[in-house]
């Protein structure tokens, strides 16, 4: 027996969206439970405390932040004269323009939505309106003229039209909030306009000279010399990054990409060599003496590696090795340190001519090569022995944040090489390398840092023969490099474990030789492995530059904790210590936070930690 | 049917390549030992033409220095300042890994949380930290130390807690002539609790039913602690015990020490040898031993020849003491030896008294001036700032292992934990934060001895660590060489021994695999 059933008719719905609203997400994120809402009103209170003692602090009226804005010059680069200047600037505006067209040409930066946007936009506002809400705005004014209740309402105004206009971002547009149609480069260059803007507008209290030339003190614009420099480079860097952007579809991409790699790798040792140091070179000399020899090594050394490649056997080898003890014995005679260099590369890239020498095209780069390896070496210790002119008051032309930089970027890019080198005779089967390297690694990473820079400062100049001399940077970034090396060391090391076994026995399957294995297949995995903790190390290496103060270096927190605090000439800032320390964390703060995201932009991308 | 053979031809010499490894490997040891050679040579020239010579005679010399902190202040020798150097060192990495550990364990499992401001204020807490070099930090937190008011004549009298620019004092234990013996009660209490909270384990797995070992412990601990207490006098027999030993060892003919560093060192490499051809042997006789291995027992046995012979060289070594007499190395390590058992016992000779004192911290008048008075504890503002600012930025990134070390462990670990009832605080106690630990444990280790390490900046605001000390020496003497080797041997023992510890738990903690 059947029946039938009358199935009542539904009607197709939407599902019914999960409850939202700011009650909703207060119920669920701030007191989910009892103890969840206690702990919530705690750590808001401890929030507002903390931000209201901060402002106090940064805002009341014995703060001397004008110790910080007098020296903004000797903060970012001590004594370089000032009529140089250019050379900073011109420094400057290389590295932003060469970033520029890295950007474009790898078209990095993707979008984000305009509710993040608007989220950020909002945040930002509401901290600004709180700040205005809950700090301590006394009666008495600050140093920068601004009244309290003034000042209470300039920030809740500032801060309310932030607010608005975040929530009008999140909102108005509708559904196509969520849809990623901003690019990040736009809201980047936007932020940096709007501090533009700033520098150009706002006035702070400057040192400046009256018309008899006696120091006063005047409300100016701080950024009065160097807006137009700033805007200038800017204005440049988004000029060049059109010009790259057209150009990159219209160029060879393998082209532009060398071209740029060599121009990254060339702009470091010309803008500290050339631009910053301005040699007095001697061109005498360099005619009658750097050019014939570099001349002389590009032909004939060329000749050799040119039959070195094309005889078979090992004789390639034993000229080789010949050749490297002469050139290990050349360092116990007098001998112009240019030719023991070049001696001593001859006889490394004829060593390394049966693995890398190669045929027809292959073998003319590598010529080509060795060429730009003398010029370079040539055209380097020609720079480096030449007195520089730069006159400044200290020993080094270097200072403030400026040393700060060269130091961390010098100490990177030397120990990198070193670091790899290491690495692999760590984890080499020939047991005395793996011997010397685990020593070396071990005994540098058990003693801190600060150890061996005051070996370096102490002991190097003992060591070294007479007529040798260090000066204080050299010795610094030698202690941070070879101290660094260790570190990198080990990241590299942890790449190369990862590399599976099948590698390296295809590699010996298609025939290839252990250093065409290690240099052509491990290493490029090994290091696109391992770029995120590369990067840690970058971090790291800036942070550590820090120490150079406890050595006497005058490097960015040198002047801020010893230079300023014993200043009495123009004006009299003794013992201000407190407020230069806290703008110089805030600049370390600013740098090591740009380079954590972008390593954790890069883990992401390479999904390091995905597969 | 003829089979042709081609002709083996030996392998020359250049193309062997064990011959060529192992030229290679001797040709650059050969370059790098050149090469230390001729700077460690040139460092001695350099150091001769200057009149400093090379010597070890600081260490006994009178120091004549005056440390503002420490266990002396006045050291009567080089090694003994070096020591008041190292005890402040330690002093700072103990308390500071404890201290990291609490605060970074607690921000990371806050990072997790699921209430929203403590999510963010934690991260905000790693973000700032983490990015500012340390040393900036250590200056700051000295610089708002050093801002404090001073100490007036208004402040006379007892606190709880009491900060000025003299630095910070608080109330404090303080140890009394019963406080060695009491220590014996306290440990034996330890193993006692241990061995009954494994039995309540045992019994808990065994009926199922709860048998809160961790209960039984504590209470275990309290209860030899509080008779400790009050028995403590029973063992005022083991005072003249140590005293014995002391006595013991210092009658030991000097010779024997050396002989037995000797023998320690020739057994070790034999044992290791030994055990490296037994792990060679198969059923079918030796297998077959490259020349990697025969490098590697070579090494072991030159070590240990090494060893034995530059102890029984040194310990014929005299040292002039401070006391005026020569001594041969090995009389010296005697010496060490019976005078840390004569310590041991003087820790046991009782006076009486409690063994824990509580005291309040004093302002007291001393001359003209209101300083801390000798109760409770000080903490100067260089140890203040070194250890808050060490403390803080090792907690940050301790912080950030544990989270990520919480988040290693897999979803379906909360998800059966939630399944089977257990509360939150359940399965994070006992699910997720053991299996997180496995994880944690060995960069935590390298975060301990980062902090080990970091507590050398001390030597930039003043406080008194080993690298302080050791600069103030090298200023006074010139001696850089060998204060640099005390330096490196220091460090290296406390990286050693921290990294021991950490690879022992590492070891025990460690998932046994089948």
């Amino acid at each position: 027996m059947t029946h039938k059933v009358e199935l009542p008719e539904i009607p197709e719905l939407a599902p019914e969206p999960p409850p939202s609203g700011p009650r909703v997400w207060m119920r669920e994120n701030l007191f989910s439970t009892r103890a969840s809402g206690a702990l919530s009103i705690l750590a808001i209170l401890l929030a507002l405390a903390i931000y209201r003692g901060l402002l106090g602090f940064i805002f009341a009226s014995e703060r001397r932040w004008d110790a910080v804005t007098f020296n903004a010059r000797l903060l970012m680069v001590q004594a370089y004269p000032d009529a140089q200047m250019a050379r900073i600037w011109l420094s400057i505006a290389i590295v932003a323009v060469l970033v520029a067209a890295t950007l474009a040409l790898y078209r990095v930066g993707g979008r984000t939505t305009p509710r993040k946007v608007g989220t950020g936009l909002s945040v930002f506002g509401g901290t600004i309106v709180l700040g205005g809400i809950v700090g301590p705005w006394g009666i008495e004014s600050s140093p920068f003229g601004v009244a309290s209740m003034s000042g209470f309402l300039g920030w809740v105004i500032v801060g309310t039209i932030l607010l608005v206009a975040g929530y009008l971002l999140r909102t108005v547009p509708g559904e196509r909030a969520r849809a990623p149609s901003i690019p990040v480069l736009g809201v980047v260059l936007t932020t940096i306009s709007v501090v533009l803007i700033a520098v150009w507008t706002i006035s702070l209290p400057v040192p400046a000279r009256d018309a008899a030339g006696v120091q006063i003190i005047a409300l100016e614009p701080i950024a009065m010399t160097t807006r137009l420099p700033w805007t200038s480079i800017v204005a440049l860097s988004v000029i060049v990054y059109y010009v790259m952007w057209v150009l990159r579809d219209r160029i060879s991409a393998g082209l532009a990409r060398s071209t740029l790699v060599g121009l990254w790798v060339a702009s470091f040792p010309v803008i500290v060599l050339v631009i910053l140091r301005d040699p007095d070179t001697d061109y005498g000399r360099v005619f009658t003496w750097y050019v014939p020899v570099a001349l002389g090594f590009v032909v004939l050394g060329g000749l050799l590696l040119n039959f070195v490649a094309s005889t078979k056997g090992e004789l390639g080898r034993a000229i080789g090795a010949v050749l490297l003890i002469v050139a290990f014995a050349s360092f116990a005679f007098p001998m112009e340190f240019l030719l023991r260099f070049l001696l001593l590369s001859l006889a490394l890239f004829v060593l390394a001519t049966p693995t890398f020498g190669g045929k027809g095209a292959g073998r003319t780069t590598y010529l080509w090569f060795w060429a730009g390896t003398v010029a370079l070496l040539t055209y380097f210790l020609a720079l480096i022995t030449a007195p520089s002119t730069v006159e400044v008051a200290g020993t080094s032309f270097l200072g403030g944040l400026l040393l700060t930089v060269v130091l961390a970027v010098v100490a990177i890019v030397l120990s990198l090489p070193i670091g790899i080198i290491l690495a692999l005779g760590r984890s080499s089967t020939l047991p005395i390398f793996r011997l010397m390297s685990t020593t070396y690694i071990e005994l540098i990473r058990g003693v801190p840092l600060i150890t061996w820079l005051i070996v370096a400062f102490i002991m190097l100049p003992v060591a070294l023969p007479r007529g040798v001399e260090v000066g204080g940077v050299a010795r610094a970034v030698g202690a941070m490099t070879f101290f660094s090396a260790a570190y990198l060391a080990e990241n590299v090391r942890g790449g190369l474990q990862a590399i599976p076994r099948g590698q390296y026995e295809a590699s010996q399957a298609m025939g290839l030789t252990t250093t065409q294995t290690t240099v052509f297949i491990v290493l490029p995995q090994a290091l696109r492995a391992v770029i995120p903790a590369l990067v840690g190390q970058v971090i790291a290496v800036f942070k550590d530059t820090s120490l150079v103060t406890i050595v006497g270096l005058f490097d960015f927190l040198h002047i801020a904790r010893l230079v300023i605090p014993s200043q009495t000439q123009p004006f009299n800032f003794l013992g201000v210590l407190r407020e230069p320390l806290l703008f110089a964390a805030v600049v370390y703060w600013m740098f090591t936070f740009t380079f954590s995201r972008i390593s954790m932009r890069l883990e992401k991308k390479l999904g390091v930690g995905e597969r | 049917m003829t089979v042709q053979v081609r002709e083996q031809r030996k392998t020359p010499l250049w193309r062997n390549a064990a011959f060529l490894k192992w030229t290679s490997q001797l040709f650059t040891l050969g370059v790098v030992v050149v090469f230390l050679g001729v700077l460690g040579k040139q460092a001695f020239a350099n150091f001769g033409a200057s009149g400093t010579t090379f010597d070890w005679g600081w260490l006994t010399d009178p120091a004549s220095i005056l440390l503002r902190e420490g266990i002396d202040l006045n050291p009567d020798s080089g090694a003994r300042a070096l020591v008041v150097g190292a005890v402040n060192t330690l002093r700072i990495t103990v308390t500071g890994i404890l201290a990291a550990t609490i605060i970074g364990t607690l921000v990371g499992i806050g990072r997790l949380s699921s209430n929203w401001i403590v999510t963010k204020m934690a991260s905000l807490y790693i973000e700032t930290i983490r990015n500012i070099p340390l040393l900036v930090q250590i200056f700051f937190w000295q610089a708002i130390a050093i801002a404090l008011p001073g100490l007036v004549a208004a402040d006379i009298g007892t606190y709880w807690f009491k900060g000025s620019n003299k630095g910070f004092a608080f109330a404090w234990v303080s140890w009394n002539g019963g406080f060695w013996p009491w220590l014996v009660f306290v440990v034996a209490g330890i193993f006692a609790a241990r061995f009954l909270s494994r039995w309540r384990h045992r019994l808990q797995e065994e009926t199922g039913q709860p048998a809160y070992p961790g209960y039984w412990a504590m209470a275990t601990m309290l209860v030899f602690a509080v008779i400790g207490w009050f028995l403590w006098p029973i063992l005022s027999f083991i005072e003249p015990v140590l005293h014995g030993i002391a006595s013991f060892v210092d009658a030991i003919p000097p010779i024997v020490i050396p002989i037995l560093i000797a023998a320690f060192s020739l057994i070790a490499a034999g044992a290791w040898i030994r055990s490296f051809f037994e792990s060679r042997r198969t059923p079918a006789g030796f297998g077959k031993i490259t020349d990697d291995d025969w490098f590697r027992v070579i090494f072991v046995a030159v070590s240990g020849i090494a060893v034995a012979v530059i102890a029984i060289a040194l310990s014929g070594l005299t040292l002039e003491t401070v006391a005026g007499d020569s001594l041969t190395i090995a009389e010296l390590i005697r010496t060490g030896i019976a005078n840390f058992f004569d310590w041991l016992g003087n820790g046991f000779a009782s006076d009486g008294g409690q063994p824990l004192n509580f005291a309040k911290a004093s302002v007291i008048q001393r001359g003209n001036f209101a300083q801390y008075g000798e109760t409770g504890a000080v903490m100067t503002i260089p140890f203040f700032a070194v250890w808050f600012a060490v403390t803080l930025y090792t907690a940050a990134f301790i912080a950030e292992i544990v989270r990520g070390g919480i988040l290693a462990v897999s979803k379906g670990q909360t998800e059966a934990a939630q399944a089977v009832g257990l509360t939150r605080s359940q399965y994070l106690r006992l699910i997720i934060l053991p299996q997180a630990f496995r994880i944690i444990l060995p960069p935590i280790g390298n975060q301990y001895l980062n902090l080990f390490k970091n507590t050398s900046l001390g030597v930039a605001v003043g406080f008194i660590e080993i690298v302080a000390v050791g600069s103030i020496l090298m200023n006074k003497n010139g001696q850089t060489l060998p204060i640099v080797i005390v330096w490196m041997a220091f460090f290296l023992i406390g990286s050693l021994s921290i990294s021991g510890v950490v690879n022992y738990y590492n070891r025990k903690m460690k998932l046994v695999e089948r």
